[in-house]
C-alpha cells in the first residue's frame, strides 16, 4: 500500500516549518505516530475499516538525502473534462497535481469518502491554489464511480478513451493494473494515486487511500513546494494581482469602448508545442546582460494557401516554423521547411518577398552564429542563401528591417547590432533537463559581466548595417556609403516618412542612451537629425512604430523604455508613472535630455512631434515589444504590449490598450481576459539545481539543501496580432522568454454585433511587390483611416501580414487610396463592402 | 571601494592620506571616513557593475570594470550611517550593503592602527 517513492515518513530532516505544516495535515492514529518518535513504524498499520489494500508495486528508495526521486515525465494526455469540455494535461503546466486513476471495477466501499478526505486534506494546504486532484476515469465506462462533484474546487474528473488511458497506465504505474487486481481476485479494486511536480515530472506513485497513503501522498506534495524557491519570493502569487484586477473591472463599467468581449489562451487547443528555451547566462547562472532580451515572432502565409503562419524565434535548441491549418490549429513544418537554425543562438525574424516573386522569404538574425537569409520556393521550402546574399553577417544582431529606402523596387534590409556583450568563451547550454527535452549540445558565447555598461565603453560599439537590395538575391552592404554608421546600442529600428516626402526615414531605438533619427536624403544618403526633431527620447528604448492613432491622417510614434524600469524596484502601485530614475548621470551620459519610461509622440500633422505619453496613458512595467491592430473593431488602432523581466524581477502584466477614440489608451488587460494568465500563472520552475553536490556553492542555495527548484516569473518579450483562425477578428499570439507562447484568440467576432473590418493585400509591381512603404487611405462616409504598409508585427518581428482596418459601424468603403512607394497613387472605387479581403495590384 | 565578487572591498589611504602607497589599507565594510572632510570615494569594480548609494546624502554612484567613478561629499558629524550596495539589473546582494562609520580625527587615527595591527 506504500507508494513509490521513498520511505514513508521523514520527519528527521524536515525543516522547522516543515514539521510544522506537515503536522496540520495530519489525520487520525497517525497523528499519534509521528508526534511521538518521528520514526517510521517498524510493523505496517492496518488499514481503518472500509479501506482495501491493494497490492503494492516495487518502489524506489529515497536516495541519502531522504529526497523524492524523480521517476519520470507524465506523459501528455487529451481527455473530456466532467463539463464535458476538451481536457489536455498541458492545462496542469505549473501545478503540483495528484493522477487518481479510477479503477475499471467497482471501487471498494468509502474510497470515495477518502478521495473526499484527500481532496479536503489538500485544500488546506498554504499552496491550495496551486494544486489540482485529477481523477482519469475510462470514458467507455459509465459503470465505474461516479464521484460527486462536491471533492471541493481542486479536483476535476477527466474521461480518457480507453487505448490512451492504458498506454498512459503502463507508463506511470509500476503496476499498472494496481486497484484492478483486487477486483480479479474478487474484492472490490481501490483507485492509486501517482504525485506530479509543477515541471511534469512523476515524483510518486502507488499511493493508495488509506490513512497512511494519504499522509504520505500530502507530506510528498508539500515536499514539491519545500524544493521551490521563487525568485524573488513574490513572483509565485503576487497579493496585487487579485486587486488589480478589480480595480481595472470596476474602472471599465465607464469605458466609453467596447469591450464586450474577450480573450482565451487557446495554445493547447492550437495544437503549438513550441516552447522557448534559454541560455544558462539568462537563467541558472544569471548574469544582467543581453541575452534576456528575448526573441521575436514573426508571420507570414508561407505556402501560400491564404492563411498566415507563425515563426517562432529560439534561444536555444531552432526556430519552429507553424503551419497554420485553419480554425485555429496549427502543426511543425519546421523540418520541412528548414529553418530551424538550430546551431545557433536565435534573436529575431523577418518576413520579406526579397526577390519579388510573391512568396515571403525569411530573414534571421542570430548572436555570433551568423544570420541567416532564406528564399522561399513558394510552396514554403525554404533554401539557405545567406552566404550568397551577402547578409549573413556574424555579431550581436537583433531586430532586422526590410524597407525600400532608394525605392527601386526591390526591398533593402537594415539589420541593428547592439554591441559586444559576450566573451569569446563558449559555454554549455544546461537548462534543460527540468523540462525532460532532449540535452543537446548547444554553446553560446558567455555574457560580459559588465554588459551594461557597454555604451560607456566605445571598443563594444558594434555598427547596425544597411544592405542594399542589388537584384538576384545579392545585397551589399551600403553602410558607409549611405552615412547611416550609428553605434548607438541598438535593437530594433522602425520606418517611417516623418516628413511626408516619400522616402523612408528611419528611427533606431537606443537601448541605452538616446534614441537616433535618420532622415532619408532621396535615397541618396541618410541624414542624422536625431536631436532636431526628437530632442529629448527614452532613455532604455525597447521597441517602436509609427500609426495613425487619432485617425488625423499623419503617422505617430510609439516608444516602449524597458532600461528605465531597472533603476529602483518599481511596485504594482507605480507602474503608470515614469521612473523614478536613481541612476547618476555618470552612467545615463544623456545630459538631460532623456525621458524616464515609454514615449509617445503626437504628429502635429507637420512633423513636428509632440510627447503626449503621460496624457495618453501609455505607461506600463518593463515592457518590452509591443504590437498594434483594431482589436475591438472600432476603427481606432490598439495596442498590445509584452511586459515582464522573468528572473529574478517581480511578474509584470502584459498590457492591453484600448484606444478611446483616439484620447487617450485604456487598460484592459484584465477586462478583455488576457491576464491573469490560463490557469492563474505568474511563475514556473525555471531551473533546478542540486545544492547537496554539484551547485553547492550556488547564490540560490544559500540557507538550503538539497533539490531546490527555482522558479521566476513568466514575460512575454515579442507578439504578432492577425486573424489567427479567420473569422474576422484580430488574435494575439507571444513569444514568451523560457516558456510557451500565449495564443490569445479573440470571440469579437461572436460579441459584437455587425463587426465590419476590411483586409488588404497589397501586390506591387514598378514598387516592392509586397508593397512595404505604401500608405493607404480608407474611406468610409465622414471617416478616413490611415496605415502604412510596414510589415512591423511586433518587437524583434517583421511579418509579411494583411491590413486590417476595423470599420466600425460602416458596412461598406467608398474608396480605397494607395500611394505606393514607386511615387503612383492608385483609388480604388467603391463601394466596397465590409469583411472582404481586397487585393491592390499596382497599376502601371 | 572596489566591487569584487559580490563584496566591496576597501582601499583606506592610510596615515599619510594617499592612495597607492604602501600604507594603504586593504579592508572589508564597514567604511571609516573622519568627519568635517571632503570626501572622495573612488569606485571600481573588477567584475560586475555595481551601484554605491549613501541614502542620507541623496548619492548615488556607479562602479565599473576599467573605469573609475567618484563619489565627493562633505563627511559631516560623527555617526553611523548606512550605505547601499547592490548589482546593477541582478539579485539583491545583502553583502553589499553595510554601514558608514563617521569619527572624530583621533577615533579614526586609532581605528587606523587597530585595523593595520588586525587586518580588519
Amino acid at each position: 500500500m506504500r507508494s513509490e517513492r521513498s520511505t514513508p515518513i521523514r520527519v528527521a530532516h524536515l525543516s522547522p516549518w516543515g514539521v510544522g505544516r506537515f503536522a496540520r495535515w495530519l489525520v487520525g492514529p497517525s497523528l499519534m505516530w509521528l508526534a511521538g518518535c518521528g520514526e517510521q513504524p517498524t510493523t505496517p498499520k492496518s488499514s481503518p475499516p472500509g479501506t482495501t489494500t491493494a497490492k503494492t508495486s516495487p518502489r524506489l528508495t529515497a536516495d541519502s538525502e531522504g529526497r523524492l526521486p524523480v521517476l519520470g515525465r507524465m506523459p501528455e494526455f487529451v481527455g473530456t473534462a466532467s463539463d464535458g469540455k476538451a481536457f489536455s494535461s498541458l492545462e496542469l503546466d505549473g501545478f503540483t497535481w495528484i493522477a487518481c486513476f479510477v479503477p475499471n471495477a467497482p471501487v471498494a466501499a468509502g474510497q470515495v469518502g477518502r478521495l473526499a478526505q484527500l481532496s479536503a486534506t489538500l485544500e488546506r494546504l498554504p499552496e491550495r491554489r496551486e494544486v489540482r486532484l485529477v481523477c482519469i476515469r475510462e470514458e467507455a465506462r459509465p459503470s465505474v464511480p461516479r464521484i460527486p462533484i462536491a471533492l471541493g474546487s481542486l479536483w476535476q474528473s477527466v474521461s480518457v478513451s480507453d487505448e490512451p488511458l492504458r498506454r498512459l497506465r503502463e507508463q506511470v504505474l509500476a503496476s499498472p493494473s494496481a486497484g484492478d487486481a483486487a477486483h480479479s481476485q474478487g474484492g472490490a479494486a481501490t483507485m492509486t494515486m501517482v504525485l506530479v511536480d509543477a515541471a511534469g515530472r512523476v515524483r510518486g506513485r502507488n499511493y493508495d487511500l488509506t490513512n497512511e497513503g494519504i499522509e504520505t501522498l500530502t507530506h510528498d506534495v508539500g515536499q514539491t513546494f519545500d524544493e521551490r524557491k521563487s525568485v524573488p519570493p513574490e513572483a509565485v502569487n503576487p497579493t496585487w494581482l487579485a486587486e488589480r484586477q478589480a480595480a481595472q473591472l470596476s474602472a471599465a463599467r465607464d469605458y466609453g469602448v467596447f469591450h464586450d468581449f474577450g480573450f482565451v489562451d487557446r495554445r493547447i487547443e492550437s495544437g503549438i508545442r513550441f516552447r522557448n528555451k534559454i541560455v544558462d547566462d539568462a537563467g541558472k547562472h544569471y548574469e544582467a546582460g543581453h541575452y534576456d532580451h528575448g526573441n521575436g515572432l514573426a508571420i507570414a502565409d508561407v505556402d501560400l494557401d491564404g492563411r498566415e503562419d507563425l515563426y517562432f524565434v529560439n534561444q536555444v535548441g531552432g526556430n519552429e516554423l507553424w503551419r497554420n491549418l485553419g480554425e485555429g490549429r496549427f502543426e511543425n513544418v519546421t523540418a520541412r521547411a528548414r529553418v530551424s537554425l538550430a546551431d545557433r543562438i536565435g534573436v529575431a525574424a523577418s518576413f520579406a518577398d526579397i526577390d519579388n516573386d510573391g512568396d515571403p522569404d525569411l530573414y534571421v538574425t542570430t548572436v555570433r552564429g551568423g544570420n541567416a537569409l532564406f528564399e522561399n520556393d513558394g510552396t514554403g521550402r525554404f533554401s539557405d542563401i545567406s552566404e550568397s546574399s551577402q547578409t549573413n553577417y556574424a555579431g550581436h544582431s537583433s531586430g532586422a528591417v526590410f524597407f525600400d529606402f532608394d525605392r527601386d523596387g526591390k526591398l533593402d534590409l537594415f539589420v541593428a547590432n547592439v554591441g559586444r556583450y559576450t566573451t569569446d568563451e563558449q559555454k554549455l547550454v544546461t537548462m534543460e533537463p527540468l523540462r525532460g527535452e532532449p540535452q543537446g549540445s548547444y554553446m553560446y558565447y558567455d555574457g560580459v559581466k559588465d554588459a551594461f555598461a557597454g555604451h560607456l565603453k566605445p571598443e563594444r560599439a558594434e555598427q547596425n548595417r544597411l544592405y542594399r537590395n542589388l537584384g538576384g538575391n545579392v545585397f551589399e552592404d551600403v553602410t558607409q556609403a549611405m552615412g547611416l554608421v550609428d553605434e548607438s546600442w541598438c535593437g530594433d529600428a522602425s520606418p517611417l516618412d516623418r516628413n511626408s516626402d516619400g522616402w523612408p526615414d528611419l528611427y533606431l531605438v537606443n537601448m541605452q542612451g538616446q534614441d537616433e533619427y535618420y532622415e532619408n536624403d532621396r535615397g541618396e544618403r541618410f541624414i542624422r537629425r536625431s536631436r532636431e526633431v526628437f530632442p529629448r527620447t527614452p532613455w532604455g528604448s525597447m521597441c517602436v512604430k509609427s500609426f495613425d492613432y487619432d485617425n488625423d491622417g499623419d503617422f505617430d510614434l510609439f516608444i516602449t523604455d524597458m532600461h528605465s524600469d531597472m533603476s529602483e524596484p518599481v511596485g504594482p502601485d507605480r507602474e503608470k508613472l515614469k521612473s523614478d530614475m536613481k541612476f547618476p548621470e555618470s552612467f545615463l551620459k544623456t545630459e538631460g535630455n532623456s525621458i524616464f519610461g515609454n514615449a509617445f509622440f503626437r504628429n502635429d500633422g507637420d512633423g513636428n512631434m509632440n510627447e503626449v505619453s503621460d496624457e495618453l496613458g501609455a505607461e506600463n512595467y518593463w515592457p518590452w515589444g509591443f504590437s498594434t491592430g483594431d482589436i475591438n473593431g472600432d476603427g481606432f488602432e490598439d495596442v498590445f504590449i509584452t511586459a515582464s523581466m522573468n528572473l529574478p524581477f517581480r511578474y509584470g502584466v502584459n498590457s492591453l490598450l484600448l484606444n478611446d477614440h483616439g484620447r487617450r489608451f485604456l487598460d484592459s488587460e484584465f477586462v478583455l481576459g488576457v491576464e491573469p494568465r490560463r490557469g492563474g500563472r505568474t511563475a514556473i520552475p525555471w531551473y533546478e539545481i542540486d545544492c547537496a553536490t554539484v551547485d553547492a556553492g550556488h547564490l540560490d542555495c544559500e540557507g538550503r539543501g538539497g533539490r531546490v527548484v527555482v522558479w521566476a516569473a513568466l514575460g512575454s518579450r515579442s507578439s504578432v496580432i492577425f486573424d489567427l483562425d479567420l473569422d474576422g477578428d484580430l488574435d494575439i499570439v507571444t513569444n514568451d522568454f523560457n516558456s510557451e507562447p500565449l495564443v490569445l484568440v479573440s470571440d469579437l467576432a461572436e460579441r459584437r454585433p455587425k463587426l465590419q473590418y476590411l483586409k488588404v493585400r497589397l501586390e506591387g509591381t514598378s514598387s516592392n511587390r509586397q508593397g512595404l512603404g505604401a500608405v493607404i487611405r480608407v474611406k468610409a462616409g465622414d471617416r478616413t483611416w490611415t496605415k502604412a504598409h510596414d510589415g512591423k508585427s511586433g518587437y524583434l518581428s517583421q511579418s509579411a501580414q494583411l491590413l486590417y482596418f476595423g470599420l466600425d459601424e460602416a458596412s461598406q468603403v467608398d474608396t480605397l487610396e494607395v500611394r505606393w512607394p514607386s511615387g503612383k497613387t492608385q483609388t480604388v472605387a467603391g463601394p466596397i463592402e465590409a469583411n472582404t479581403l481586397v487585393i491592390v495590384r499596382e497599376e502601371p | 571601494m572596489t566591487g569584487d565578487a559580490l563584496h566591496w572591498r576597501i582601499c583606506d589611504p592610510g596615515p599619510d592620506r594617499k592612495l597607492g602607497t604602501d600604507d594603504d589599507l586593504n579592508l572589508s565594510p564597514p567604511l571609516h571616513l573622519p568627519s568635517n572632510i571632503q570626501a572622495r570615494i573612488i569606485l571600481h569594480s573588477r567584475d560586475y557593475i555595481y551601484t554605491f548609494e549613501l541614502p542620507e546624502q541623496h548619492l548615488k554612484e556607479i562602479a565599473v570594470p576599467e573605469q573609475t567613478y567618484v563619489m565627493e561629499f562633505n563627511s559631516g558629524r560623527p555617526r553611523v550611517a548606512a550605505f547601499r550596495g547592490d548589482q546593477f539589473c541582478g539579485y539583491s546582494h545583502h553583502a553589499l550593503s553595510g554601514n558608514m562609520v563617521v569619527e572624530k580625527w583621533p577615533d579614526y587615527r586609532r581605528w587606523q592602527r587597530e585595523a593595520r595591527r588586525t587586518g580588519r
